[in-house]
């Protein structure tokens, strides 16, 4: 059984990393469905990032891979061949866990070596020593991982991972235990890694910030399916679900039903409570019937007064400023429009301070290109961080 | 919630690990022989004990010869016969566990938690407790009788306070099984309640503090309250061996009045050769410990203790 | 992972606050904590004091101090014969008992299966049910099936006793071992054979120790099941309980004494030791 796991390893050394195919993959406890129908293609040495709340099948997803759990339906193959029903020792592939899951009986040493020596590598200790190089903890291979700080331990986790040359790397929220400032400094640490080895890595978080910064390519999961995969630009630029739209960074959606085509323009006439809005017709999902027109905060702007929208905005309002936080780079407003709830306004401080304060009646404004239309069924606040639900 | 389904499967949504596939079925291997070892000499010979409670003397035979029958009489009959044992038992068990508990609770908090930090000064105090246990059981009960002797150092001193009548003494009293059970049993008490205060989070009592509780409301809503797992836990391993117990009754006591149930239950079997006897009086007992813990462990709600 | 950089943190925590003024209240526990020391030792020392009792035949008063019982511990009869029964029922108990129990908590903790329950209840049961009727139960079997009374069934009993025991203490370690580890072992290319033996094991040594120590000192010990189950097998809580009646030789608070002090010391050098690795250990995060 390790020669065929060595075998395909040796395989992937040569390739620089495979590429996985999930293919119409569900797995159930019990009643609970946990992954629902997935299919999913990573190409061999692409980092992706698989992206979604607490409880969405993302670490499911990435047990199954790692062969730790076994999909109720469907099949999973690394490097074009079919690992199915095979157990995680058998696999090519390699884990960081969120634990880290560092043997506390082990030296830091002995811990890297660990899957060399189950799969009766050659040339270990040399191995093992390139690969506490590669994360600078060199000095420390012969203690405990009891004594080291919780980022060392990590980077032994990856180094643990990574000189077993895996097929597929997978990271578990790896950085999850870690402080903010290590995180980001960790966070471009992998990246480099990444590059330097050029191995294919999976890696699974709820944190879109980490998401968008490392992966190539990120799929948002939830409730067990994928809801939309794509770079990080365009998922932030042009959601295709509420949830999406709100789960990653913030959106203004209201609800209208559009009204006319403007075939020759490519837009889309929604009315918005008797207001009509612009939008692109190749941005939106639907282009009739009940839809959810969105703008990021940040590519909205205030109109103070009788200023007057620019050529191709739209508008809304007039609506009242109900909160200003003053963040540094940029000056936060929330405006309270009547019937169509709050809005969530991002500007740049470029003439310095808050220029609006709170109680004045203001009008929203924002380019018709950065519009985009989703399917009026889903629900305004899918996705949105509930305070509840934070991991 | 009965003890068997206190024992159950946790609630899903607790911290569990996820459930795993057994397909390989591992983990008959793992606990086929443990369990089937309890089966054979745990669950069979329970079985035989309720089966010989039930017969009766073969006709014309020798003392000590019985054939199998359903002669249920044998209960009444015991309990009859030897209720005031059966009782004195359970009653001395209960002084013993009060007092252990007396005793022991602030021996435990006295490790646990004022020498917290301090962990060499928390083992070596650990190993003072259980101690007496490296010595023979039979020899320190033994000693007991010395120092509860008539003219030994205690007794002396009680006579010379006027503390104990000059006609009293403490050697053959109830008195003296009672200490007897509590020192031996007591370390029982201590070890369970230390494990549990020294799960306590010291900054909870801080936040009780801050909370503007007194030392004794701190302990009385937070302290106590929290260490009742290792209280329900320590009490049961008091009072179960000392309900049964009758090597402090036959050392310390006298035979009339302090006579308990396993004293009657030994004598039964080695002296007079009853078995039926003695095999329903041990049923008898054991069907009310269990009663009594699975009405205590229920009204405590530490189920999750087992 | 997380629980070993707990432990870490918890005991590199910052020095207990000193406490503002020490207040008479304050001396309650730790008096009441000397006073219930004292109860727990005065017993002992009367036992290794009357190990050193020039006692005639009955050894209950002091007669004078001597160094001829230590001298020649086994002076009795069947003092020392009791003691080997002892130890060999001990030995063997506990290494059936310690095979037999962690194998059982492994599974418990690690798999969820149907009867879990009732497994969990079969264990609780012997711990519930007092010796005397534990002893009663096995002799009543005995006797039904005639099984000749001696070694064998001595150890068969204490082996059922210490099981549940076992059990529990194994249990509370695997509990307290991450489950990811045996993942991580997993996925690293360990088949669960080289998992268990590589990562598991060590990890529960303390526990299986600790369990084993248990086990041996319950058997050791034990008077009433060995009563009950022994015939005319002596060991040496019998003998010393036998002997009772007639006077017990001094001999055998030698031989308990001797226990006694052996145990001590084991015990209180792991504490040291312990004590002394764990500061090491801390020593180097502070540096960083």
């Amino acid at each position: 059984m390790t020669t065929t796991a060595s075998a395909s390893r040796a395989d992937a050394t040569g390739s620089g990393g495979a590429a996985l195919e999930i293919e119409r993959v569900t797995k159930a406890f019990g009643a609970f469905v946990a992954v629902d129908d997935l299919t999913l293609t990573v190409p061999s040495g692409s980092f992706f990032a698989l992206l979604g709340p607490s409880g969405c099948g993302k670490t499911t997803t990435l047990r199954m891979v790692a062969g730790l759990e076994q999909p109720s339906a469907g099949t999973i193959s690394i490097g074009g061949r079919d690992v199915t029903g095979t157990r995680a020792h058998q696999r090519p592939v390699n884990t960081v866990f969120q634990s880290y899951a560092l043997f506390p009986h082990l030296t830091v040493r002995e811990n890297v070596a660990f899957g060399l020596k189950r799969s009766r590598a050659s040339g270990i200790p040399g191995r093992v020593a390139d690969g506490l190089d590669l994360v600078e903890l060199g000095h420390l291979a012969d203690r405990k991982p009891g004594q080291l700080s919780g980022g060392q331990q990590q980077r032994v986790a990856l180094a643990r991972a990574l000189v077993n040359r895996p097929a597929l790397l997978l990271l578990d929220e790896p950085l999850g235990a870690l402080d903010l400032k290590l995180r980001r400094q960790m966070q471009l640490e992998l990246k480099r890694i990444q590059t330097e080895v050029g191995l294919t890595f999976v890696h699974v978080t709820h944190d879109q910030e980490e998401a968008m910064t490392m992966a190539d390519t990120v799929a948002v999961m939830n409730r067990g399916r994928i809801e939309q995969m794509g770079s990080p630009a365009e998922l932030y630029e042009l959601p295709r679900t509420s949830f999406v739209a709100n789960f990653l960074g913030q959106s203004n959606l209201v609800a209208g039903t559009v009204t006319e085509r403007l075939t020759k323009r490519g837009l889309l006439g929604v009315d918005v409570r008797g207001t009509r809005v612009l939008v692109p017709q190749a941005r939106a999902v639907r282009t009739e019937g009940a839809v959810l027109v969105g703008a990021r905060p940040e590519k909205m702007r205030l109109l103070v007064g009788d200023q007057a929208p620019g050529r191709g905005e739209n508008v809304l309002g007039p609506g009242v400023v109900t909160d200003v936080s003053f963040m540094g780079v940029s000056t936060q407003y929330q405006v309270e429009v009547a019937g169509l709830g709050t809005f969530g306004v991002f500007a740049q401080n470029l003439l310095g301070g808050a220029t609006v304060a709170v109680g004045s009646t203001v009008r929203l404004a924002w380019a018709v290109d950065f519009t985009f239309g989703l399917d009026g069924a889903q629900a305004r606040d899918e996705g949105t961080v509930d305070l509840d639900d934070e991991p | 919630m009965s003890i068997a389904a206190a024992l159950g499967e946790s609630v899903s949504g607790d911290s569990a690990p996820p459930p795993r596939r057994t397909a390989q079925r591992a983990h008959l291997v793992l606990l086929g022989p443990g369990l089937i070892y309890l089966v054979l000499f745990f669950v069979v010979p329970v079985g035989a004990l309720l089966a010989t409670s039930l017969y009766v003397p073969v006709p014309g035979g020798d003392v000590g010869e019985y054939q199998p029958a359903l002669h249920w009489q044998n209960y009444t009959d015991a309990i009859a016969q030897f209720w005031p044992a059966i009782l004195r038992s359970f009653w001395f068990a209960f002084l013993a566990t009060v007092a252990s508990l007396v005793i022991g609770y602030p021996l435990a908090y006295a490790i646990a938690v004022r020498a917290r930090g301090r962990k060499l000064l928390q083992g070596l105090l650990l190993v003072l407790v259980v101690a007496p246990f490296f010595t023979s059981f039979i020899l320190r009960t033994i000693a007991w009788k010395q120092i509860l002797a008539d003219d030994a150092l205690v007794v002396t001193l009680l006579h010379w306070l006027h503390l104990l009548p000059a006609d009293e003494r403490l050697t053959a009293t109830p008195f003296a099984v009672v200490s007897g059970l509590t020192y031996n049993f007591l370390p029982f008490m201590v070890l369970p309640i230390f494990a549990a205060l020294e799960r306590l989070d010291s900054r909870l009592l801080e936040a009780g503090a801050d909370l503007y509780a007194s030392p004794t409301t701190t302990f009385r809503t937070v302290t106590w309250p929290l260490s009742m797992p290792g209280v329900v836990a320590g009490t049961l391993l008091v009072f179960i061996p000392a309900a049964g117990d009758y090597v402090n009754a036959s050392l310390l006591g006298n035979n009339t009045n302090t006579a308990m149930v396993g004293q009657v239950i030994d004598a039964r079997f080695f002296k007079v050769l009853d078995y039926p006897t003695a095999a329903s009086l041990s049923v008898v007992l054991m069907v009310a410990i269990l009663l009594l813990v699975g009405a205590y462990i229920r009204r405590s709600g530490t189920e999750d203790l087992l | 992972m997380t629980a070993v950089l707990d432990r870490v943190e918890a005991t590199t925590a910052a020095p207990p606050a000193r406490r503002p003024r020490r207040r008479l209240g304050d001396l309650i526990v730790p008096v009441f904590a000397a006073l219930a020391f004292v109860y727990l030792m005065v017993p002992v020392a009367y036992t290794v004091m009357f190990s050193f009792n020039d006692a005639g035949k009955t050894n209950l008063v002091w007669r004078g101090f001597t160094l001829d019982n230590w001298r020649n511990p086994c002076g009795a009869p069947q003092v020392c014969e009791a003691f080997a029964n002892s130890l060999q029922v001990g030995v063997v108990s506990t290494l059936v008992a310690t095979a037999l129990g962690t194998l059982v908590a492994i599974a418990l903790v690690r798999f969820r299966f149907r009867g879990r329950a009732l497994t969990n209840l079969l264990i609780f049961l012997p711990m519930s049910t007092p010796e005397v009727v534990l002893g009663a139960a096995l002799l009543a079997q005995f006797l039904t099936l005639r099984v000749p009374l001696g070694f064998g069934t001595v150890v068969a009993a204490h082996v059922l006793f210490c099981i549940s025991f076992v059990v529990v203490t194994v249990k509370a370690r695997v509990s307290s071992l991450d489950p990811a580890l045996e993942e991580a072992a997993a996925d690293l290319y360990a088949s669960p054979w080289q998992a268990f033996w590589r990562v598991t094991f060590p990890l529960l040594i303390p526990g299986i120790a600790a369990a084993a120590l248990l086990a041996f000192s319950l058997s050791f010990d034990d008077f009433i099941v060995t009563n009950f189950t022994s015939g005319s097998y002596t060991t040496f809580p019998k003998f010393v309980y036998v002997s009772a009646t007639r006077g017990i030789p001094p001999q055998a608070n030698v031989i308990s004494s001797f226990m006694f002090v052996l145990a001590l010391a084991i015990v209180v050098l792991v504490q040291v030791l312990g004590y002394a690795r764990s500061k090491r250990l801390r020593a180097p995060r502070t540096t960083q």
